[in-house]
């Protein structure tokens, strides 16, 4: 089950708003909780099961990492460093941009977002594991797609004014 | 109702493709894997299927739990308690064997947008989004898990493209940290507490930073406990749960605390 999973639940887990630093916990959660409910769980569908634990995780995460932010001395502010210009530094930016962007959607439509955007997962399985109706998950797909596209447009411009400056 | 096309798939925008490229090709790192293992404390679990792998674990434990329907009664703290034994008598060396099953090849990154990603990034990346609190919570540091990969969504395998396996330093680290806790773990489980405690002493001289620390501290606490010395596993039972107050591995701890 890890192995068939891990991947999926990880990707789940850090989009759905846990902080890199967690993952490892936010994981080793997921499958013990699995490894728990195993019996409940009816064939075929641990996956799903997986997910909607993973979901939960991810949300107790958020709600953790929100709490430390009232808390500025906790954690350092991070400044995105954009003076190196390897793709590796690329890549972690693209990361962070990512993370910025998604930590500031809704989290309903952040879990649509992802659950379609990033794990080709249909309205219907969306709505089945979510247990709302698929049209609802339309709406929020839509609403979503919409609130990353400003977001990212913003990210954008900032981007372009600093150049011309 | 028809399904839109993924954003992935239709997005103009270099840097939409960047972004949620990035989040599609997230992926765990063997060392993410190697601690799940541990903390389910699964013996060879690549070769055991999904119905064995709770009750094999809980009973492993020596506890009375017989069976995961059982152990869903018994609730969380009670399940982690005996997992947790597990983890510490037969985890680790799992995840270790596991782990090096798993031996192949890391997936690599290859990014489905090439180095045409460069550029939006570093044009949108000059100073973070306005008001973005989440900016603060972000990780500075790169983590493994966080290099783009080539496996998209979706669970193992796919057909994305792989590049083949280039040995990395740190991986090889994290072999010889997982055979110095199993080598630990051996001993104490063959009775030999002092020997067992000799062998973490090697591996912190070994390994200061090393990156299964917490694992170690967890069979040292267990090992002093073993070795007579009750106070001391105590007193680093209490250091530990203060600092890792919500580790997955505190609860593996817990007993030890005396009050």
């Amino acid at each position: 089950m890890v192995d068939a999973h891990l991947d999926f639940i990880g990707r789940v887990l850090r989009n759905a708003g846990t902080p890199a630093a967690e993952i490892d916990d936010a994981v080793q959660r997921t499958f013990i909780a699995a490894a728990q409910r195993l019996d409940d769980v009816r064939p075929g569908a641990e996956k799903s099961f997986l997910l909607q634990t993973a979901l939960h995780v991810a949300a107790h995460a958020r709600r953790s990492a929100a709490r430390r932010r009232e808390f500025p001395a906790a954690e350092p502010p991070e400044v995105v460093d954009a003076a190196t210009p390897e793709q590796l530094t690329s890549q972690k930016h693209a990361r962070q941009m990512l993370d910025q962007v998604l930590d500031q959607m809704e989290s309903d439509l952040r879990t649509v977002f992802v659950l379609y955007e990033f794990e080709e997962m249909s309205m219907v399985e969306i709505a089945g594991v979510l247990g709302i109706p698929q049209g609802t998950v339309a709406s929020r797909l839509r609403r979503a797609r919409a609130d990353f596209r400003e977001r990212v447009r913003a990210l954008e411009l900032v981007g372009t004014s600093e150049v011309r400056r | 109702m028809s399904e839109p096309r993924r954003m992935l798939e239709e997005s103009d925008s270099p840097l939409e493709r960047a972004l949620l490229s990035a989040g599609a090709s997230y992926q765990t790192s063997p060392e993410t894997r190697a601690k799940t293992l541990a903390a389910l404390g699964l013996a060879g679990a690549a070769a055991l299927s999904a119905s064995v792998v709770a009750p094999a674990a809980v009973s492993a434990a020596g506890t009375a739990v017989g069976s995961s329907s059982l152990a869903v009664k018994l609730g969380w703290t009670k399940i982690l308690v005996a997992l947790s034994t597990v983890g510490v008598l037969a985890g680790i060396p799992a995840g270790y064997l596991a782990w090096r099953g798993q031996k192949a090849p890391e997936p690599v990154a290859v990014h489905r947008f090439g180095g045409a990603l460069a550029d939006p990034i570093a044009r949108a990346a000059p100073r973070p989004i306005p008001a973005a609190p989440a900016a603060q919570a972000a990780p500075v540091e790169a983590r493994p898990e966080e290099l783009p990969a080539p496996a998209r969504a979706g669970d193992s395998g796919g057909a994305s493209p792989r590049v083949a396996p280039k040995p990395s330093a740190s991986s090889t680290a994290l072999q010889a940290e997982l055979s110095a806790l199993d080598a630990a773990r051996t001993t104490l489980a063959s009775g030999n507490a002092q020997g067992a405690l000799a062998l973490l002493d090697t591996y912190s001289r070994e390994h200061p930073r090393g990156r299964m620390g917490l694992e170690a501290e967890v069979l040292r606490i267990d090992a002093l406990a073993k070795s007579g010395r009750p106070d001391a596993a105590s007193q680093r039972a209490e250091t530990f749960l203060r600092r890792h107050p919500n580790s997955v591995l505190a609860s593996r701890v817990r007993r030890y605390v005396t009050d």
